[in-house]
């Protein structure tokens, strides 16, 4: 156990289809820190790239395949498509390290919307679940996961300290982006991000992709928000890049100031309107 | 035959900032498009318009790493639009990538005369191609429609109302004083469906692209 965690967002541009060169890139990307307590994040399908349509099952691993091929970068949270022992293919993060499976999540919510069809190839994961590793809490989303704020109070009331979240987010808004930025889409994921970690008191770490497919570009901008809403790491906007922060849970109660809204939240409460909503008394 | 004219009264984007923003996607999508396409030059069709200039402009400042030639129309002479085809499709050959500079306005209303395989500009309506170019282009018999909806502005104006903000056609035409010319662009978007549905790659610039998010 260590009050210190490194993350490391490896902004990563897979390549379609590509499988072994994909994981080439992330072990290459992965940063030696030399620490114990370290952990890299590359984005949602970083091992097969984004739109593989009918080629998914053709490139999906099972989630020990994934820690094997992993296995030299330590502990690593990775988006890959996987197949399940029934055939299905999800959309899938896992955390692996060492060779070994530590957890994982399987996309929740497939966007259908605008340019995405992401059901028409993946299964839809059906459960939200935190985690412990070394010490820590955490949760992990993957990409259109992040837009339901129901899945992230859902891990919150699992007393989540980090929550990861890998995203293939295309860049919009090319002409009317401001300043520094190359996307004005990216903003909203960082006030996402931003808010989302000052009204949880967490941190997040957000991990989205590079480069192109098509005639999609990737928004990149990785980033990792503290409990108080501070970004306190963030990659430039459609490159490949590495950023990383050390994270320190004795900062916590500090970051948390001058209120802590998750240590007097109430998900009974919550849980019950739910059921009522869904007409479960 | 294409035509050109100057900018209308739009807003106007920071221009540096945008033209580097627009030439790096861009620039990176063509790239991604030659190496998957197994081809090693661009042969952009140059009808001598703003819209020609700006991509061979991005695609300069973008560093795009690959031979760029410009196919242009006779110097002086009316701009034969399917004579510039042929001589840029035959200058392309197996080896060559050929780009169509075409704006957004003209791919979404008159995409019959889009042909070619990457529409590096399509995602960028006349109005914003103006804002960086000082000018835009369009069929020459597109011209009369856009002069009697108002100008571009009210007819890229339109089309944001309804295929970026979503609001119903019917709604929409309300930015165009003329309704016989309203109710040319509504029968031009409809008959442009089928069209658009085979269009080229387009690089993803904003919310609804065509061939990504609009077919």
């Amino acid at each position: 156990m260590s009050d210190q965690l490194h993350v490391s967002l490896l902004q990563t541009a897979p390549r379609l289809a590509d499988v072994e060169g994909n994981a080439a890139r992330i072990l290459e990307a992965t940063p030696r820190l030399g620490r114990q307590a370290a952990l890299c994040v590359a984005p949602e399908l970083a091992l097969s790239g984004y739109d593989l349509r009918d080629a998914a099952p053709d490139v999906a691993l099972t989630s020990p395949q994934l820690a094997a091929r992993l296995a030299p970068g330590g502990a690593v949270v990775a988006g890959f498509p996987e197949r399940a022992a029934d055939g299905a293919v999800y959309n899938s993060v896992g955390h692996v390290e060492s060779g070994r499976v530590v957890f994982v999540h399987r996309k929740v919510h497939l966007p259908t919307y605008g340019m995405f069809d992401e059901a028409r190839v993946f299964a839809a994961g059906a459960d939200i679940g935190a985690y412990e590793w070394n010490g820590w809490r955490l949760g992990l989303l993957v990409c259109e996961d992040f837009w339901h704020p129901g899945l992230l109070y859902a891990l919150c009331a699992q007393r989540v300290e980090l929550i990861i979240a890998v995203a293939a987010a295309p860049g919009r808004g090319v002409f009317e982006a401001e300043g520094a930025a190359r996307f004005a889409s990216w903003e909203t994921w960082r006030r996402m991000a931003s808010v989302y970690a000052r009204v949880f008191g967490i941190w997040i770490a957000l991990a989205n992709r590079a480069g192109v497919e098509e005639g999609v570009t990737f928004a990149g901008g990785s980033l990792i928000a503290a409990p108080d809403g501070s970004l306190i790491a963030s990659a430039p906007e459609g490159e490949v890049a590495v950023v990383g922060t050390t994270l320190d849970r004795g900062e916590l109660a500090r970051l948390r100031t001058p209120a802590w809204h998750g240590r007097d939240d109430r998900p009974l409460v919550v849980a019950r309107a739910l059921l009522r909503a869904e007409g479960i008394e | 035959m294409t035509r050109t004219a100057g900018p209308p009264a739009a807003p106007r984007a920071d221009g540096r900032d945008a033209i580097r923003r627009v030439a790096r996607v861009i620039t990176d999508v063509v790239a991604a498009a030659a190496r998957d396409a197994r081809r090693e030059r661009l042969v952009v069709l140059d009808a001598g318009t703003p819209e020609a200039g700006l991509l061979v402009r991005c695609l300069t400042e973008g560093g795009i790493g690959l031979p760029v030639e410009r196919i242009r129309s006779a110097v002086g002479g009316p701009a034969s639009i399917d004579g510039l085809r042929a001589r840029a499709r035959a200058a392309a050959g197996v080896d060559g990538l050929l780009l169509d500079p075409v704006n957004k306005t003209v791919a979404v209303l008159w995409p019959e005369t889009v042909a070619e395989p990457v529409l590096p500009l399509a995602d960028l309506y006349a109005s914003q191609v103006a804002a960086l170019a000082d000018g835009w282009s369009a069929p020459a018999d597109a011209f009369d429609l856009i002069a009697r909806a108002g100008g571009i502005g009210p007819v890229d104006a339109f089309l944001m109302e309804h295929l970026d903000r979503r609001r119903p056609v019917e709604e929409a035409l309300r930015l165009i004083p003329d309704p016989d010319a309203g109710a040319e662009l509504r029968d031009r978007l409809a008959a442009g469906w089928w069209w658009r549905r085979r269009l080229g790659l387009v690089p993803k610039l904003g919310g609804r692209t065509l061939g990504l998010d609009l077919r």
